[in-house]
């Protein structure tokens, strides 16, 4: 191949020149131009190596299809593997790296695996290594080798320093591809009123204009009807647009590239922006892609696509050959054969066709042509040389030896295959057109129209037709130029694959050039019982990953219908699936990584918590401050001197996470007594009363205290983690079930703070900055009453999860620092103390309430020890399976507490074994909450052990395995600290 | 990564300004009931205010403001408690701590939000005077429009940072530009 840059031409600009470094080497470029092109204007033949067996590559297409020129793009933190060369728009200081070769693109040790590939062929893997070799030492050794040699590109684990962006789009018509049709599509529409938009994945709007000589009356079309669009307000042209994804619903997936074609984005700009676009109706011109022929030798750097060698000549100004031989099946080769040719090429044009309809255009244009012949194989090393030529009868089989010929560049042309990957994505299986041997998309209606060559629209003004009528246009489209090019599927042969009767060729033939997958190997499957595309597909690799077989499907599946002697329809093809081309991670995080990787839910005094040195830690959504360090301290010294504080005098923490539901309504009593194990019906206005509610199928679903404010209303509190549990529980029955039921239930807890004040000074204090009388007798516990703390009404709730004397307070919301620090100023003569989640969590383990931790979802009330609180008068949500066989079992573990040797303590999820016996299994219990316990001065724990309450005294051991912990403890009854409850009840 | 306050002001990538601006907060009272909505009709013209036409158009004016949020809820925005309900059919229930008004305004005010939610801010979908309930990263907000290039926003308190901070995001490191 001797490519050159001619002198006048392409839609470069040449005033302008670029300089772009590939393998180190600096390559010239202009505005306009794609890496693959300056590369090719250089010459540059090789540009990259096989998947497999490392095999030399050069350009195969000049556009989204191509398969063979991937590169490394960019340094640093803005490395991109996979990116085919003929996408990455020329800037100065471009760089880019060959893939896949080692030490050098030119010397590349991997090319070893040629020579081995007749061991290397479909199924290489399964056979190998999960055959004889599976588990052994052998594959041990070689996974590592093979792990480094395999895949294709090279990924970074640097930090990506760009940004991305989302956003959601709407429009009434949508126009993916800006071809023919799809210009015509959008002038259409748009001229309707409609709110249109139209994508193009490319730089410049023309699809396959852009391959046509510049200012021909064609592209004098595209001019003129761009311009219009231009001009009109409902109109969006997204360029650099890639519509990759079809969805239901009218929803597509859309990056816009906003400066991959720059050096860095500007400032304060994202890289690329993903755009979900919801369209009332979507026109695909989405075009047709060259399909290559197969033959020996066919992907040697120097053969690539007949409309590849158009795209460079016309948009480029590339002559990309010297001497060059075309093998076709179809008419339209000979368009780009007559162009480089009239550019000074000379042209041998082999047709298998033994009566070409254009065969005297050809030769007047001065092109050899050789009918009924192929390209039977090509010679050269790193890039062609030569090809022989021989005589095909219409099956594609030589009929003789033929003759080799000396060329720079071979072109084929097999035939289009539609780009029907969108349509696809939304309706699965294409129909089949025997005349054009391919698939096109079947007539559906609904909102989505297909035209132009992805329908296989035989000429321009088909196209420019269809899409005039898909747009919304009566009649013909005005204004179209007189354009005789030969479109694709005229007088097609379809005979792609140039091999043999027993499909031997004379040099490995390809037909998936990205995966490397030949000829030979489809035969292979064949004979091992992989008849199925789908199977094939997956046996063979062909058509994965970033290719998406855009330029292999078609053949490979003719290949399998030959073996198997059925029609290419009785093969059948595989569902194409999102995405069309490889996005980016990056823009499908857009914004959601780091501190928006999920939404925060802030207590209205965390802001508080921060000012003071908190510790803070993540429960669920909420942040949490886990505990308030001093100096040097860690956080076992914090949490042990916090919860010695509150028993020896007054702490607070901030609980405004805990779940909040207000429950209003005539029924709403009726509502708890069905929600709730026990009866709330007799509750009295004034009081609350912990509850326990059960899941349907029995088990325990979650705790906390619910107040009576009124007659007909009532304010649940519930575990801060399953506060949207409960609250979706309870508007479903309302909503199903229990429709008789005049109650309405509303989260309240971003309406109200809370804190609770607990210690022996608790009362002192709360009386202090309220004023109010809080004296046992009128106050006792699980009493509440309405107070003012700095002048905000608040209602405080005397209930203790600590043990101690405590309150909970709560604050509407947006007062809830202010109270919480009035209490902090007031607090000072009574020795207050704040403490974390950390200290609650040992308070309430030394107390052995149960929390989160043993209400896991496994847990029974009988397990916990609440057995004695369900009522027997009357049903409620989980009253007849709670009873069920299985949840009585006496084996089933039950609530103890452990006293554990030693100060370590034993991770929460360590198992229980009794003292002797083996410890292979799962044990008999484990543990499920863990702490040092300043008031017993040892580490205790809560734990679920089966027949635990007959078990007290007895020693386990108690074994984290991930940790490799070995310890024993003594278990006890669950309540270690002050078991008859008389701090709480002072 | 600190934490943005508001007022915020900033571009999109697209070169639009956005400013966002914690409005005052008014009394919120969210009021429900059962079997039908007579009883929140007559509720309503107690107050002199109509009765929203359907879940997309808000009524009332200056201070006031009534929603209807759910077949059998409306919340009601004014500039003083509401008296307590006295309808059987019917029961109130104080919101003004639980949520938070915001104002996003300027001709970036749409493309901010098109970015964090997934409705359509054409007029011509969702004109002056139009509310809707959606998700905002994840949170439930009800978003309205007031004006050509304004909207106001009821953000539930805890997850108002949260959601600051993912709009000041997409205003990018430009966001303290002034309009």
């Amino acid at each position: 191949m001797t490519a050159r840059r001619l002198d006048a031409g392409g839609r470069i600009d040449r005033a302008k020149r670029l300089t772009l470094r590939f393998d180190g080497r600096a390559i010239a470029a202009h505005p306009g131009d794609t890496l693959a092109s300056a590369l090719l204007a250089a010459d540059v033949a090789l540009v990259g190596r096989s998947f497999k067996y490392h095999r030399p590559r050069g350009l195969l297409a000049a556009g989204v299809e191509e398969p063979n020129a991937l590169v490394h793009l960019r340094d640093g933190g803005r490395h991109e593997p996979n990116t085919p060369a003929t996408l990455v728009e020329a800037f100065d200081g471009l760089t880019a790296t060959a893939q896949n070769a080692w030490p050098s693109l030119g010397f590349d040790i991997g090319a070893a695996n040629g020579l081995a590939s007749r061991f290397l062929g479909a199924g290489f893997y399964y056979k190998t290594f999960i055959g004889p070799f599976r588990g052994t030492r052998f594959w041990m050794a070689c996974e590592g080798v093979i792990r480094r040699a395999a895949g294709m590109g090279r990924a970074i684990t640097l930090d990506d320093p760009d940004s991305y962006e989302k956003v959601n789009g709407y429009c009434d018509v949508l126009i993916v591809g800006a071809g023919p049709a799809g210009l015509a599509a959008a002038l259409a529409a748009a001229q309707t009123g409609a709110d249109v938009v139209l994508a193009d994945l490319d730089r410049d709007f023309g699809g396959s204009i852009l391959s046509t000589p510049v200012d021909a009356p064609l592209d004098q079309w595209r001019e003129a009807t761009l311009a219009r669009l231009r001009a009109l307000p409902n109109v969006r042209l997204m360029a650099r647009t890639t519509v990759f994804g079809a969805y239901d619903g009218g929803v597509f997936g859309m990056v816009e590239r906003l400066a991959d074609h720059l050096p860095t984005p500007e400032q304060g700009q994202p890289r690329q922006r993903l755009w979900v676009m919801r369209a009332g109706r979507a026109v695909l011109a989405t075009g047709a892609l060259e399909r290559p022929m197969v033959f020996a030798g066919n992907d040697r750097p120097g053969v690539m696509l007949a409309s590849a060698a158009a795209a460079w000549l016309h948009r480029y100004g590339i002559l990309s050959g010297a001497r060059i031989v075309v093998s076709t099946n179809n008419d339209s080769a000979y368009g780009p054969a007559m162009d480089l040719a009239q550019a000074g090429a000379k042209v041998t044009l082999c047709d298998l066709r033994p009566k070409p309809t254009l065969a005297d255009s050809a030769r007047k244009a001065g092109i050899t042509l050789r009918a009924g012949q192929a390209v039977v194989q090509t010679q050269g090393r790193r890039r062609v040389t030569g090809v022989r030529i021989a005589p095909v009868n219409d099956r594609g089989h030589p009929t003789g030896a033929g003759s080799t010929q000396p060329c720079d560049l071979v072109l084929m042309s097999g035939g289009w295959a539609p780009a029907l990957h969108l349509w696809s994505q939304l309706f699965g299986k294409p129909a089949y057109h025997p005349a054009l041997e391919a698939f096109l998309p079947r007539d559906l209606g609904g909102n989505i129209t297909c035209v132009g060559s992805l329908m296989a629209a035989d000429s321009f003004a088909t196209s420019a037709a269809q899409g005039h009528c898909a747009g919304g246009g009566k009649g013909l489209p005005a204004d179209l130029p007189e354009v005789d090019a030969p479109f694709w599927g005229h007088k097609l042969l379809p005979v792609s694959i140039i091999a043999q009767a027993d499909g031997s060729t004379p040099g490995k033939a390809l037909v998936d050039f990205q995966h490397d997958v030949k000829l030979s190997d489809i035969d292979q499957a064949h004979r091992e019982g992989y008849v199925s595309v789908e199977h094939l597909k997956r046996y063979t690799t062909l058509g994965m990953a970033a290719d998406q077989g855009k330029t292999s499907n078609l053949n490979a599946l003719a290949r399998m219908a030959a073996l198997r002697g059925l029609d290419l329809p009785a093969v059948g093809t595989t569902t194409f699936r999102p995405p069309f081309t490889p996005v980016s991670f990056g823009v499908l995080v857009g914004h959601g990584k780091g501190l928006h990787f999920h939404p925060i839910r802030r207590s209205p005094i965390h802001d508080w918590h921060l000012e003071n040195g908190a510790v803070m830690t993540e429960a669920g959504p909420w942040m949490r401050a886990w505990y308030y360090p001093r100096l040097g301290e860690s956080l076992r010294d914090a949490y042990a001197r916090e919860a010695a504080h509150v028993r020896a005098h007054v702490g607070m923490v901030d609980v405004s996470t805990l779940g909040k539901i207000a429950v209003q309504g005539p029924d709403a009593a009726e509502f708890l007594n069905r929600v709730y194990v026990n009866g709330f019906k007799m509750l009295a206005v004034g009081r609350l009363r912990y509850g326990v509610m059960l899941r349907e199928d029995g088990l325990v679903l979650d705790d906390g205290a619910t107040a009576r404010l009124g007659e007909h209303e009532f304010f649940m509190s519930t575990s801060t983690a399953n506060a949207t549990k409960v609250l979706a529980m309870a508007e479903h029955l309302l909503q199903t079930a229990w429709r008789d039921l005049r109650v309405q239930v509303t989260s309240v807890t971003d309406q109200w703070a809370a804190m609770a004040v607990a210690g022996p000074k608790s009362r002192a204090l709360l009386t202090r900055v309220s004023g109010a009388d809080l004296s046992a007798a009128i106050m006792p516990n699980n009493a509440l009453t309405a107070i003012h703390v700095a002048g905000i009404p608040c209602r405080l709730h005397r209930m203790s999860f600590s043990g101690e004397l405590a309150y909970e307070l709560f604050v509407p919301a947006k007062s809830g620092r202010r109270v919480w620090e009035a209490l902090i100023a007031a607090g000072r003569e009574f020795d207050l103390g704040v403490y974390g989640t950390e200290a609650m969590g040992t308070l309430r383990i030394e107390k052995g309430h149960v929390t989160g931790a043993e209400i896991e979802g496994r847990t029974a009330l009988r397990d916990l020890g609440l057995e004695g609180m369900a009522s027997t008068k009357k049903p409620y949500v989980g009253s007849v399976l709670r009873l069920r066989e299985g949840l009585q079992d006496a084996e089933r573990p039950v609530l103890v507490g452990l006293k554990v040797t030693g100060t370590t303590g034993a991770p929460a999820g360590s198992l229980l074994f009794s003292a002797q016996g083996p410890t292979d299994d799962h044990g008999e219990g484990w543990v499920s909450s863990t702490t040092w316990s300043p008031a017993l001065n040892c580490s205790i724990a809560l734990g679920l052990l089966a027949r635990g309450a007959e078990r007290h005294g007895e020693t386990l051991r108690v074994i984290d395995f991930l940790g490799n912990t070995h310890l024993t403890a003594e278990v006890t009854a669950p309540r270690f600290f002050d078991p008859e409850g008389g701090r709480q009840n002072a | 990564m600190p934490e943005v306050h508001l007022p915020l002001s900033g571009l999109l990538s697209t070169g639009q300004p956005v400013r966002i601006v914690e409005l005052p907060s008014h009394c919120l009272t969210q009021i429900a009931g059962w079997n039908g909505v007579e009883a929140a009709r007559d509720l309503l013209a107690g107050l002199a205010l109509p009765f929203p036409a359907d879940y997309r158009t808000g009524t009332g004016t200056g201070a006031w403001r009534v929603w209807r949020i759910a077949p059998d809820r409306l919340l009601i925005r004014s500039a003083r408690p509401l008296a307590p309900v006295t309808d059987p059919a019917l029961v109130s229930l104080d919101l003004s701590d639980a949520r938070v008004p915001l104002a996003i305004e300027g001709p970036g005010a749409a493309g901010l939000l098109a970015r964090v939610t997934s409705l359509d801010y054409t007029l011509k979908a969702f004109g002056i005077g139009t509310f809707a309930q959606t998700a905002l990263h994840h949170v439930g907000v009800l978003i309205e429009r007031s004006g050509l290039d304004r909207f106001e926003i009821l953000v539930p308190t805890s997850w108002l940072q949260s959601v600051v901070d993912l709009m000041a995001e997409n205003l990018g490191p430009a966001r303290d530009a002034r309009l």
